[in-house]
């Protein structure tokens, strides 16, 4: 898929949660992130790590000088998913309820 | 030879400026509209169509039809796998140009691997070709 849109003059760069596919598959360019299928770009209610991983994808764009480069994210599943939980219980107001309360 | 294998992959220099470019995302993760037609996940064989989605969809209107992977998380939150929000966010703050007009969603599990080589990927490639205004496409897969 990457490759025929490529072909026609566009550049392109995948996001990748499968490190072995992508190495099998070699796309132009490729940012590893080591996420769950599905959360290709992180986790809800997580906009920052979402927008993060769309600059790291688009700067390998503007940066990539050679074919197959592929980069890995520098944040853990873990970190996304304890900052993940953090921004929707603030989102639902608890952290403030528990400030408020004490 | 690693040489050789290399010189297959097509590869397109980047030489625009980023705050001036169109990006189009493109996800194999079953994303369509609700009035779309869904993915077809009845059919062992798998669905090779896919779906063109505006810039200025309103990401509440986008749903996932998969049965490959727990969606529980893109059903919380499209932008997991279909960040048009994020996008937005990032035209609002002149990282890049704009959004492409438009955005593909396909169900990236077939058994049909020749009819998704040769049939949809350059359909989709098409699509994103001509009329997209696309600069550079996010794609996602495995």
């Amino acid at each position: 898929m990457q490759r025929a849109v490529e072909q026609r003059g566009i550049p392109t760069v995948s996001i990748s949660v499968a490190l072995d596919v992508t190495r099998h598959v070699k796309p132009p360019r490729a940012v590893f992130v080591p996420f769950m299928m599905g959360h290709h770009f992180g986790v809800p209610f997580h906009t920052e790590l979402q927008r993060h991983i769309i600059r790291e994808a688009l700067n390998l764009v503007v940066e990539a000088r050679e074919s197959g480069e592929v980069r890995s994210l520098a944040v853990t599943w873990a970190q996304a998913r304890r900052q993940g939980a953090a921004n929707e219980r603030a989102a639902r107001g608890e952290t403030g309820a528990e400030i408020t309360g004490a | 030879m690693t040489t050789l294998a290399r010189k297959c992959v097509p590869f397109t220099p980047f030489e625009r400026e980023l705050a001036k470019s169109n990006i189009a995302i493109v996800t194999a993760a079953g994303v369509h509209l609700r009035d779309q037609e869904p993915f077809n996940i009845a059919d062992e064989m798998g669905d090779l169509g896919f779906r063109i989605i505006p810039p200025d969809t309103d990401t509440a209107q986008l749903m996932v039809t998969h049965h490959h992977y727990d969606h529980t998380d893109a059903d919380a939150d499209i932008n997991v796998v279909f960040p048009l929000d994020a996008l937005r966010e990032l035209e609002a703050d002149k990282v890049i140009g704009g959004l492409a007009r438009k955005h593909v969603g396909y169900m990236g599990y077939t058994m049909q691997l020749k009819a998704m080589y040769e049939g949809t990927a350059p359909e989709i490639a098409n699509e994103i070709d001509k009329g997209s205004r696309a600069d550079a496409v996010i794609l996602t897969g495995g």
